[in-house]
């Protein structure tokens, strides 16, 4: 059986992807469109078929000596037969020669198989129409950045996530202080009344998630936040055909004490939140532990896109389902000091106006 | 809208000038009518410059609360101590 999976068009024969817009698999040259499930059948009757076949995949890659290729990997594209070279957590790309999807299962089987994948809900143009929405109303954006501005580079991938599960339970102990004031003809009196306050309980925390690769920026996934889970579906490499694919290469255990931190703010959060009617809290000493904790592993959809202005490298990223866009723009100084003293200068003689008017009554 | 808000600064420091010149105000609310023109630049421009800015890490995992789950099991304020401050008035002077 081949170490690449491309699916095939029954209609047509061309190489097929799952299409954000139908939530179906749509191919891209005749526009018919299958179930997820039909396709896969047919798909498995396909490699079947060609398991008694000459395995002429393993011409591929014969020229790479030891050590030569590092942590890349050479596969033969079923369609064309070019090499389609892939690094090591490479899971779903497309063959350069012929653009087929292709999807490579070894690399999402056994233990690194997903639990789970949310299939993109946004296209490629949703993508480019988010951006332009992106670049509108920010007034300290330089004009040229808006109006050059080319997108090299768009991808749809699969960002691997780890999601973790977690029941927390919280005893925290806050001193908490009371003011009230009053004066007489002579004095202004303070009475502070200090109280010992403490609160324990227990909160569930379902699916956070952390990034799972190390090529992809942290933050910038975390600011495409929050996904919703309730479009999730069991894993089936179908969802990745179209895209690219990485699998984790930052394990579980690696990236819980991100989770960990983020489970354990909001577990403070929450307790504090119900210590109210004082005019100062402030925690003494706090416990939550984490129990029950557990993790797995998913799939979820994101759009890259970069672009390069004056030398340097831009990244914005939105989120494949919700189309959440983000992405840090340069800053235009000279409209930054234009607006800084335009606004002083109108302030400054509109209140003096204001003074003036007020003295003149 | 670039000529409009020229036009306006504009209109605005020949105003201020006038005023200037007509009223001869004391230094210190000069001051403090310039303090504040900062003040309100600094803040408007810091807002429109934070627009540019989207990239930011999440702190709180609040979006993943299972809903319901959070349970109180102890909830106790007790009262320790207290204390008492005063502090004189400023005095009236009758002679001014």
């Amino acid at each position: 059986m081949s170490e690449i999976k491309q699916y095939k068009c029954p209609q047509c024969n061309g190489g097929i992807e799952f299409s954000a817009g139908a939530q179906r698999m749509k191919c891209p040259y005749c526009d018919t469109e299958f179930d997820v499930a039909v396709l896969e059948n047919y798909a498995a009757q396909l490699d079947s078929q060609k398991e008694d076949s000459a395995s002429w995949s393993d011409f591929g890659g014969s020229e790479w000596q030891e050590g030569e290729e590092g942590s890349l990997s050479v596969f033969t594209c079923e369609a064309c037969s070019g090499q389609l070279i892939a690094d090591e957590n490479t899971a779903a790309t497309a063959c350069p020669f012929c653009g087929n999807p292709t999807v490579i299962p070894s690399r999402l089987s056994g233990s690194l198989r997903p639990d789970y994948v949310i299939p993109f809900r946004l296209d490629k143009k949703a993508a480019k129409e988010a951006l332009k929405r992106h670049l509108q109303g920010k007034r300290l954006l330089p004009r040229s950045f808006r109006e050059e501005n080319r997108i090299e580079e768009i991808r749809g991938i699969y960002v691997p996530f780890w999601l973790y599960n977690a029941d927390t339970d919280a005893d925290i102990l806050y001193r908490a202080e009371s003011e009230d004031r009053w004066e007489d003809d002579d004095y202004v009196y303070t009475k502070t009344e200090y109280y010992s306050v403490r609160r324990a309980g227990n909160m569930a925390f379902d699916r956070v998630p952390v990034d799972g690769s190390a090529k992809i920026d942290n933050t910038l996934m975390e600011s495409i936040e929050p996904y919703d889970f309730s479009d999730a579906v069991d894993f089936n490499t179908a969802y990745l055909s179209g895209f690219l694919a990485d699998k984790y290469d930052v394990d579980s255990q690696m990236c819980a004490p991100r989770a960990e931190e983020r489970i354990r703010q909001s577990t403070a959060d929450a307790f504090r939140s119900t210590v109210t009617g004082y005019d100062s809290v402030r925690t003494v000493s706090s416990a939550i532990v984490l129990e029950n904790a557990s993790a797995k592993y998913a799939l979820y959809p994101v759009w890259l896109l970069n672009t390069n202005w004056e030398g340097k490298r831009y990244t914005f990223a939105m989120n494949g389902q919700t189309g959440k866009m983000v992405g840090d723009l340069p800053l235009d100084r000279w409209a930054y000091w234009r607006w800084f003293l335009g606004i002083c200068a109108a302030v400054t003689a509109g209140s003096f106006a204001l003074w003036t008017l007020i003295s003149l009554l | 809208m670039k000529k409009f808000l020229l036009i306006l600064c504009a209109v605005l420091f020949v105003g201020l000038v006038t005023f200037f010149l007509l009223t001869m105000p004391d230094p210190i609310t000069l001051g403090v009518c310039v303090v504040i023109g900062i003040v309100a630049a600094a803040i408007s421009c810091g807002v429109m410059k934070g627009k540019l800015r989207t990239v930011r890490p999440q702190y709180r995992a609040d979006s993943y609360v299972r809903p319901g789950s959070f349970e109180l099991t102890v909830q106790s304020d007790v009262y320790l101590y207290s204390t008492t401050r005063r502090r004189a008035k400023p005095k009236q002077d009758d002679r001014s």
